[in-house]
């Protein structure tokens, strides 16, 4: 379905406008948000309360394809409160596990049923493609496979986001221990589990490093080498959507939270925004912005245009959006930064939080260089990875042919 | 976030989504083939016989009128036009034209002819009856070549100080007015069949600078017009233009007397639209990775490239939509000219990253218009200060930021 096609069946206006008014209307109701654990517990429990998990509860690709460009929107209104991150991973992991769903598994029917535990259900997503961890069939319990814990998942995860509150974690794994037939997985964890460690690695935004010996996991998508890769491609492009969305969110905040302290603030007589240096700085911020908003709302787009969610029509342009937007809403706070000078820098002004907590989730789900190295990986297979409106000219004729290359 | 400042960033997400379609549909994508395979065919080793170091474009101004014809006669000029001048097809057929002349750098492509993209918009906003009963059929036919008159020596980004006059002929008001003054940077002067003529209507009822400016519809060949030229960079020549008692008649005045700032200053939709084409960054990502069969380049770069287009790609792809679903903004015009002539000059240096250390010498030797890249480097520099300059762009960007967040 298209974007055309949502846009036509009403779903913004009639369910997510109501959202968004309601997540609008906590928002503004709770001006003084705090950063740590509790704080975050706590307003999960309200957001939940005004049904903004529910949105994203969907396991059937269909459901979740439907409504993930009002994933997007509805979450963009949280603008860097602390359950901004637990709701964006929340996301990441449903979207993922929804994509799960839709590929032949072993069998396990029920068992994402289970792992929706109430409130506190939060998966965490680990990033994709980037998996120190193994799993082994556990043959003890062979005679009640597929639907039991018939998997240990071994191994190290760093810069996991969004553990506080979250009852379970979703893994990616290499399989090991000769099963046949399939390379990888994705591996649902529960955190309970006495053989899991997790420790803070930075308390200020909750990242986590996890230590993972032969915990029981139940394996929720597995398949050959190409299945797996187009799984965790596809629920990768999402992440990265949704981290644009995020990302565009925590910048455009600190956007306007610089414009109206600098028409508060005066300096040589006048407020510092009638200063047209001070404007410069602010169209630079919202070109970058405006950049970001575009190449985001076109990669949703082009993800919604998938028919199965396997395909790779929406990766590279979610893959570019997430190169532009990571680059460019980091300069936006920069700017915001600059414009706010020592007021912006210090921790009791909401622009420090911001900051801190921009920095910090630019940085999930892959840095500048690997989004670079994928990008110009896919480049190199298909010749158009960013363009799925068959409007771009495939410019694969241009990579070979000579005594050059591109060296990926 | 306010409320107004919600609304702008919300319409890249359901509202751009609703017209992505329309970029797909069927139609518009055979009109796509078309256009290209036509620039294909009549570019091909034309090239080589019809380049002109003399032509900031590149192309020889006969040519270049030939093409324009031949782009009439193919049925691609007045698609995106309201009937009964166009086919009223929309905007996005006009983006998707200049699209695939600027990708194919034909003439009136890069440089965006006004007088396919832009001049007739504008009459058709703004003229008499008289005019457009006559000029749009040649519009239509691309006989027509216009330049704009706007900036002078002195009043280029601060347009309203601009000098040049239109007097009445006399006091009673007989339709006539005598217009005199100096033009600069005045593209196309040299070949256009007609220009858009800003001049100042003293009046004792304006006394603000930006009132009584006025724009006139004058055909080049009309006494009192001189052509003169300057070398740029390139080598190629660019045109200015001196008035001298120039006689423009009362139905050649566009709009009303005195709104020449309003009608500048408002812009035109669909004109935001088409200036973001990404047809020129596309062109430039496709010669940065042809770098692929001489020399070794990194993935890093080239997915800096690819980024690079796709972010002038995308915000055309949603300036277009915006201006389709009728939610386009101020400052959407002048988003299009900074992003996408960045867009291309960083494309630029990155393919001059790869260039031997002889490159700038072979610049102006290289034959245009398909030159080297330190060609096109050199000719867009004009972009800097076009259209009032990208600093001038940035000022209208942050006015309107700021008139929206309302804080």
């Amino acid at each position: 379905m298209s974007l055309q096609a949502v846009g036509r069946e009403s779903l913004w206006h009639d369910t997510v406008a109501d959202l968004a008014a309601s997540v609008r209307k906590y928002a503004g109701q709770n001006p003084g948000r705090g950063t740590g654990a509790d704080d975050a517990l706590q307003e999960i429990d309200a957001l939940n309360a005004i049904g903004l998990f529910d949105l994203v509860s969907s396991t059937s690709y269909a459901a979740a394809k439907n409504t993930f460009p009002h994933v997007v929107a509805a979450g963009r209104e949280l603008s860097g409160s602390a359950a901004a991150g637990a709701y964006w991973n929340v996301t990441a992991a449903r979207v993922a596990l929804a994509l799960a769903h839709a590929v032949p598994k072993t069998g396990e029917e029920g068992v994402l049923e289970s792992a929706e535990d109430g409130a506190r259900c939060q998966l965490s997503l680990t990033p994709a493609g980037d998996t120190a961890c193994t799993a082994v069939r556990d043959e003890r319990s062979q005679a009640s496979a597929p639907a039991g814990r018939s998997w240990f998942v071994s191994g190290e995860l760093g810069s996991v986001l969004g553990l506080d509150g979250a009852r379970w974690i979703l893994v990616s794994a290499r399989i090991g221990g000769g099963w046949a037939g399939a390379a990888a997985g994705l591996f649902l964890v529960d955190l309970r589990a006495a053989g899991l460690k997790s420790r803070r690695s930075w308390s200020g935004e909750g990242l986590w490093d996890v230590s993972l010996r032969r915990e029981p996991g139940l394996l929720v998508a597995a398949g050959d080498e190409e299945t797996i890769r187009g799984v965790s491609e596809s629920a990768l492009s999402r992440v990265n959507v949704l981290q644009c969305a995020d990302l565009l969110a925590l910048a455009r905040s600190c956007l306007t939270m610089t414009i109206a302290y600098l028409r508060e603030r005066r300096q040589f007589g006048r407020a510092l925004v009638s200063l047209p240096v001070v404007r410069g700085h602010i169209a630079d911020a919202e070109i970058h912005l405006a950049v970001s908003e575009a190449v985001t709302g076109v990669a949703l787009a082009s993800i919604c245009e998938e028919s199965d969610g396997r395909g790779r029509a929406g990766t590279g342009a979610a893959l570019l959006a997430r190169l532009s937007v990571q680059r460019r809403t980091e300069q936006s706070v920069l700017i915001a930064n600059r414009l706010t000078g020592g007021v912006g820098y210090y921790d009791d002004y909401p622009l420090a939080r911001l900051t801190r907590a921009f920095m910090v989730r630019a940085r999930m789900f892959g840095c500048q260089a690997e989004i670079k190295a994928l990008a110009s990986r896919l480049l190199e297979e298909t010749g158009a990875p960013f363009d799925t409106s068959r409007i771009l000219r495939n410019p694969s004729h241009l990579l070979s042919g000579g005594n050059g290359g591109l060296i990926c | 976030m306010n409320d107004a400042t919600r609304h702008d960033t919300s319409r890249d997400l359901l509202q751009i989504g609703s017209v992505l379609g329309q970029w797909m549909s069927d139609e518009l994508q055979e009109y796509r083939a078309r256009i290209c395979s036509f620039c294909g065919t009549a570019l091909a080793g034309a090239r080589e016989s019809h380049s002109s170091r003399e032509e900031v474009g590149g192309w020889s101004t006969d040519f270049a009128r030939e093409f324009r014809r031949e782009l009439g006669n193919q049925g691609f000029l007045g698609q995106s036009w309201p009937e009964p001048y166009g086919s009223g097809k929309g905007i996005l057929y006009d983006v998707v034209l200049a699209d695939e002349l600027e990708y194919h750098a034909a003439p009136a492509g890069v440089l965006l002819d006004s007088s396919i993209l832009h001049t007739p918009y504008l009459l058709m906003a703004h003229a008499q009856p008289q005019i457009l009963d006559v000029m749009m059929p040649l519009f239509h036919a691309g006989e027509v070549s216009v330049a704009l008159g706007y900036s002078e020596p002195e009043a280029g980004s601060d347009l309203a100080s601009l000098t040049t006059r239109a007097t009445p002929s006399d006091r009673r008001g007989n339709g006539e007015y005598r217009i005199t003054g100096e033009k600069s940077y005045t593209s196309d002067a040299h070949c256009a069949t007609h220009a858009v003529i800003a001049a100042r209507i003293e009046d004792e009822r304006w006394t603000d600078k930006h009132e009584g400016i006025t724009l006139f519809w004058i055909p080049m060949d009309r006494d009192g017009i001189t052509v003169h030229s300057d070398r740029t960079v390139t080598g190629a020549l660019h045109a200015r233009i001196s008035l001298d008692g120039v006689v423009a008649m009362e139905h050649e005045v566009l709009g009303e007397p005195g709104s020449g700032w309003r009608i500048l200053t408002e812009g035109l939709t669909h004109e935001r639209a088409i200036i973001g084409n990404p047809g020129q960054p596309e062109a430039e990502l496709h010669d940065f990775l042809s770098l692929c069969k001489t020399c070794v380049v990194s993935g890093a770069d080239a997915a800096d490239a690819m980024m690079i287009e796709n972010e002038a790609r995308a915000l055309s792809y949603v300036l277009a939509a915006a201006a389709v679903a009728g939610v386009a903004l101020p400052r959407d015009g002048s988003l299009a000219q900074v992003v996408k002539r960045e867009s291309v000059r960083a494309l630029q240096e990155l393919r001059l990253g790869h260039a031997p250390p002889q490159a700038m010498d072979d610049a102006l030797s290289a034959s245009p218009p398909n030159g080297s890249a330190e060609w096109r480097w050199l000719r867009d520099l004009f972009y800097l200060f076009a259209a009032g300059g990208l600093d001038v762009s940035r000022t209208v960007i942050a006015k309107d930021v700021l008139a929206s967040a309302k804080i």
